[in-house]
C-alpha cells in the first residue's frame, strides 16, 4: 500500500512536514508513505489552464502522485483559523474534472500541527470538510499537534509517547479505510 | 544548649526571587491542561502583630513563552493588553491562618485594569531559620478564578464540539520570603 503524504506548509523546516516524517514511521508493514514535493510547482488555479493540454507539469505531478496512491495523507498548517492558500490550491486542481477527479472515492486522512495552542485543529475541519466536497473517502479524526517546535527531537521524532501513539492510531485508521476500499492495497 | 525561642512572623520579609514562582493552568482543547509561568514576579509580606499582609506584581510580558505569534497572541488586546495594562497585582484584604500551616487568603486581583476579589488557600509555612541563620516563610496558595471577569474572553468553538478555552484558570504562587533586617 503506497500512501501519499502532503504537506500543506512550502517551509524547509516545516513542522508538518516533520509530522509526515514521523507518521511514515509509525506504518504497518507492507505500507509505505511517499512525501510530495511538488507543492510549490502548482500555478494557482485558473479555469482557462484548467484543460488537459494546457496542464503545468506542476499539475500533472501532483494529479499523477494523487491517482498513484492508494490513500492521501495530509499535514496542515493553519493560517488565520484556516488552510493554507497553495494547499487549498492544490486540492482546487486536484478537484477537476468533478466526475472523475483523482481524489474521488480516495481514502484521506488529515493531521497538523501549528505552534500555537490547538494544533490546527481549524485548518483540518477545514480540510477534511474541502476533501469530502472533492469526492474522498475523509477518516473523520483530527490530530491536533501543538506547540510543534518543542515537540520534536534533534532527529525528527515525536518527543512525547503519547502522541506518537496517537499519530499511530491515526494513520493506523486511514490504513484500515484504505484496506476496506482496496484490499489487496 | 537550648533552642531558640519560636520566631514570630512580626515585621517585614523579602521576596526570594529564586526560590519563587507564580504560575497558572487553564484546560483547552477540552482536555488538555496548558500551564506556563511568569519570570518576573515581586511579592511583599507584613505582620503587624495579628495582620498579615500580602502584596504581589507580576509583569505580563514575563510570560514564559518564546514563540512569537503565541506570545504576541498573549500580549494583544485579546488577552493581557500589555501596551495598556502591562502588570498583573494581588493585594490581600485578610490573612487567616487555619490548622497545619494552613492558610485563607482574601484578596484584589487586578489583570487587564480590571479588579475582583479572590480567595486562595493553601500552606503558610515557617518561620524556620535557613543555614544561614536567615528566617524564612513560604507561602503557597492556589485560586480559581473565571478570566472572564478580567475582559480575558477569547475563545473559538472546536470543531467536534466544545470551547478552544477553558473560563476557569487556576492561579498558584510559591513564594519565599526572608524576614529583612529591622
Amino acid at each position: 500500500m503506497r500512501i501519499l503524504g502532503i504537506s500543506g506548509s512550502l517551509r524547509k523546516d516545516s513542522h508538518n512536514t516533520a509530522l509526515l516524517r514521523a507518521a511514515a514511521e509509525l506504518l504497518p508493514p507492507g505500507v509505505e508513505l511517499e512525501l510530495f514535493d511538488g507543492l510549490r510547482d502548482v500555478p494557482p488555479y485558473d479555469a482557462d489552464e484548467d484543460v488537459p493540454e494546457l496542464h503545468a507539469p506542476g499539475v500533472l505531478a501532483l494529479k499523477d502522485a494523487i491517482e498513484r496512491a492508494d490513500a492521501v495523507l495530509i499535514a496542515t498548517p493553519e493560517y488565520n483559523h484556516s488552510i493554507p492558500g497553495v494547499l487549498k490550491n492544490a486540492l482546487d486542481w486536484a478537484s477537476r474534472p468533478v466526475a472523475d477527479n483523482v481524489l474521488r472515492g480516495k481514502p484521506a486522512a488529515v493531521i497538523g500541527a501549528s505552534t500555537g495552542l490547538f494544533g490546527a485543529v481549524w485548518a483540518q475541519a477545514e480540510v477534511r470538510k474541502v476533501l469530502g466536497a472533492i469526492g474522498a473517502e475523509v477518516v473523520d479524526r483530527e490530530l491536533p499537534v501543538m506547540q510543534a517546535h518543542a515537540q520534536f527531537d534533534e532527529y525528527g521524532n515525536l518527543r512525547e509517547e503519547d502522541l506518537r501513539g496517537q499519530l499511530a492510531a491515526h494513520v493506523t485508521a486511514l490504513v484500515r479505510a484504505t484496506r476496506e476500499k482496496v484490499p489487496a492495497a | 544548649m537550648s533552642a531558640a525561642a519560636p520566631s514570630t512572623l512580626e515585621g517585614t520579609w523579602a521576596l526570594d526571587k529564586l526560590h519563587s514562582t507564580a504560575s497558572f493552568a487553564v484546560k483547552h482543547m477540552v482536555v488538555s491542561t496548558f500551564r506556563t509561568s511568569f519570570k518576573d514576579i515581586d511579592a511583599t509580606f507584613a505582620a503587624n502583630g495579628d495582620e498579615i499582609a500580602l502584596t504581589g506584581t507580576v509583569p505580563a510580558e514575563s510570560i514564559d513563552i518564546d514563540q512569537p505569534d503565541f506570545r504576541g497572541h498573549l500580549m494583544s488586546a485579546e488577552f493581557f493588553d500589555v501596551a495598556n495594562t502591562p502588570n498583573i497585582e494581588f493585594r490581600s484584604t485578610s490573612v487567616r491562618r487555619g490548622a497545619d500551616d494552613t492558610v485563607q487568603v482574601d484578596g484584589e486581583l487586578t489583570v487587564k485594569g480590571i479588579t475582583q476579589p479572590v480567595t486562595a488557600t493553601g500552606t503558610l509555612t515557617g518561620p524556620v531559620a535557613d543555614v544561614m541563620g536567615n528566617d524564612r516563610v513560604g507561602v503557597e496558595i492556589e485560586a480559581d478564578v473565571d478570566r472572564s471577569l478580567y475582559d480575558l474572553n477569547w475563545n473559538a468553538p472546536l470543531p467536534k464540539g466544545g470551547e478552544a478555552l477553558g473560563k476557569k484558570v487556576t492561579l498558584a504562587v510559591h513564594l519565599e520570603f526572608v524576614r529583612q533586617e529591622a
